[in-house]
């Protein structure tokens, strides 16, 4: 009860998550590994992957897309949204994407994903920051504010792969990294993911 | 309130501010859409599709002017200088005009259009914030000119662009460079990837290092003094003669090394800095190509002619002005949302509520109530700033 569905998988299993000293403006973050990722992938039935700017930077799309794939083939819904700003430039998700051999029919709009999300087990958003700030919906003063967003903080687990927590490109500090059910795991994205996707074989051989 | 797209008469311009799509969100603010016979022609959306979406087909072009409340166009002002007295002639005081009207190319143009009263808002001006990246038709048009830029290269180079290993020995792949990393350099460096060539990128800029690693690409490190170098849009900022000099020594070396130069730099309202010199294309191997996307400024390479095909030393140079418009369908498709987020923005109930309160109206207003309203553009009134 009031527990987060990861608390209470961590729980049952008796591992910790480690309190990080990840502090900005007094508030803390708890840091996760990519074990604990890929832990809550496992009972996961619908995936929306969220990719960003620190995806591109990373150059993690072909790890990204193995790890989608690999979800896929156990089952489990994976669509990738893709936020109109991702990225620097337009269709920079696109280009990269289409590299990593994803098809096109998983990429999926903004309009047509943003009422979905609340009804999505896992989201992992991957080196994105500003597309998923949720003051942009009600932060008048934010740099962000007015610009659409994508819903990730209506699903009920979020998992977001980012390099520190610096913030992104509007220099705008995201509350959605404090949320309780949000498992921040930090570390380049290509890192984190092939981790990742080693946990997921592992699992599916054992 | 009557919105009125004329056809584009700039020769080669083969764009139109709106299609057929983008009406229906506009009927819904309350505005009425006439469009000029054919004005979406060369972009592939008829008359018909026009019609369909709920917009009239005018023939008269004065009759379009005469009745529009607002002005919906590609180029206009300083963006069109041969058709821009006629035009002028055919507005009113009170009208709105929305378009490309090169305000710090030419500020000159938009004291004109202050003079005849029309309130013009010009889409090169939309603040490069998050709340205006739908309406922000720079990047748009960027995005179509960077990969057809690498299109025209492919097909000017009298070489492939990626590896093949073959019974008939190995091809060696392309090397492309792109000198200036903005929207445009960034999708052509995506581009140039894409078909195979390696890729590496320059810019003074040092803070796009990471921009350009991250669509796979290399970034040139050259041992210059670049503090200071981004302004606040961003964009990067104009340098000193002993800087380009120093620049263009290092350059060389990369350049050289090409089979594609791509060069994108352009500084708002200047004239582009030349980053290729004579030199240095005399160093490239015959058959390279240059594409100076910054020639309608002047270009960043000195051999460069607007919209010609220079040969020298066996290397071709190519300076296209109107990239977008080799692309017309998709460049019209974003260019028209571009315009028609910034519509509903102005437009409440079929009438034209503009907020100067708000940095988006603000900054785009180049001309209201008969006078320049915009600082950045009376600050450079009175220079000879037309470049060309």
């Amino acid at each position: 009860m009031n527990r987060s569905f990861a608390n209470v998988l961590f729980g049952a299993v008796g591992a910790a998550p480690e309190a990080a000293a990840a502090a900005t403006e007094q508030r803390t973050v708890v840091r996760y590994t990519p074990e604990d990722a890929t832990f809550l992938l496992e009972n996961a039935q619908s995936v929306i992957i969220v990719p960003g700017y620190g995806m591109a930077v990373a150059q993690a799309q072909h790890t990204l897309a193995e790890l989608g794939e690999l979800l896929t083939e156990s089952g489990v819904q994976v669509r990738y949204a893709i936020h109109p700003v991702a990225g620097r430039m337009p269709g920079h998700m696109n280009v990269l994407l289409a590299e990593a051999d994803v098809p096109y029919d998983v990429l999926v709009e903004m309009e047509h994903i943003n009422d979905d999300f609340a009804s999505t087990d896992v989201v992992i958003v991957v080196g994105a920051n500003d597309v998923v700030n949720p003051s942009a919906r009600y932060k008048k003063d934010s740099p962000l504010y007015g610009m659409p967003i994508l819903n990730a903080d209506k699903a009920r687990n979020v998992i977001i792969l980012k390099r520190s927590l610096k913030p992104g490109f509007a220099g705008e500090d995201n509350e959605l990294f404090y949320d309780s059910k949000t498992m921040m795991v930090f570390g380049d994205a290509k890192q984190t993911l092939t981790h990742m996707v080693q946990q997921v074989k592992k699992k599916v051989s054992a | 309130m009557l919105l009125g797209v004329p056809k584009e008469r700039y020769p080669g311009e083969t764009r139109v501010a709106l299609i057929p799509a983008d009406l229906p969100a506009l009927l819904k603010a309350g505005l009425t859409i006439a469009v000029e016979a054919g004005a979406g022609d060369a972009a592939g959306y008829p008359d018909a599709e026009y019609q369909a979406k709920g917009a009239s087909i005018v023939s008269d072009r004065a009759k379009l002017f005469a009745d529009a409340d607002i002005l919906a166009r590609v180029r206009a002002g300083g963006a069109d200088p041969d058709g821009e007295q006629a035009d002028l002639a055919l507005m009113r005081k009170g009208q709105y005009l929305i378009a490309f009207v090169e305000p710090l190319g030419a500020p000159e143009a938009a004291a004109r259009l202050a003079g005849s009263g029309v309130s013009t808002l010009a889409m090169e001006l939309i603040p490069r914030i998050s709340r205006a990246q739908s309406m922000d038709a720079l990047s748009s048009m960027a995005t179509i000119a960077g990969y057809k830029a690498v299109l025209l290269a492919a097909n000017t180079l009298p070489r492939i662009f990626p590896m093949l290993m073959t019974a008939a020995g190995t091809i060696a792949p392309a090397r492309l460079f792109v000198i200036g990393v903005g929207v445009a350099g960034l999708q052509a460096l995506a581009t140039a990837k894409r078909l195979g060539a390696i890729t590496e990128a320059y810019d003074v800029r040092p803070a796009v290092k990471d921009q350009v690693e991250s669509v796979g690409a290399k970034f040139v490190e050259l041992p210059l003094e670049t503090a200071g170098s981004e302004d606040k849009g961003g964009y990067a900022k104009a340098q000193g003669e002993e800087f380009y000099r120093r620049q263009q020594e290092l350059m060389a070396t990369v350049v050289a090394r090409n089979d594609v130069v791509i060069t994108t730099a352009a500084i708002p309202g200047k004239r582009s800095p030349i980053l290729v010199t004579a030199a240095m294309v005399q160093g490239m191997k015959p058959g390279s190509v240059i594409i100076d996307m910054a020639a309608e400024r002047g270009g960043n390479c000195e051999l460069t002619r607007a919209n010609e095909q220079v040969r020298v030393n066996g290397v071709t140079i190519l300076g296209p002005t109107n990239l977008p418009a080799t692309a017309p369908g998709h460049a019209s498709q974003l260019y028209s949302r571009n315009v028609t987020n910034l519509l509903r923005l102005m437009v409440k109930e079929g009438q034209i509520v503009l907020n100067l309160d708000d940095e988006i109206i603000r900054e785009t207003l180049v001309t209201h109530a008969g006078e320049v309203s915009n600082g950045r553009v009376r600050d450079l009134m009175g220079t000879t700033a037309r470049t060309t």
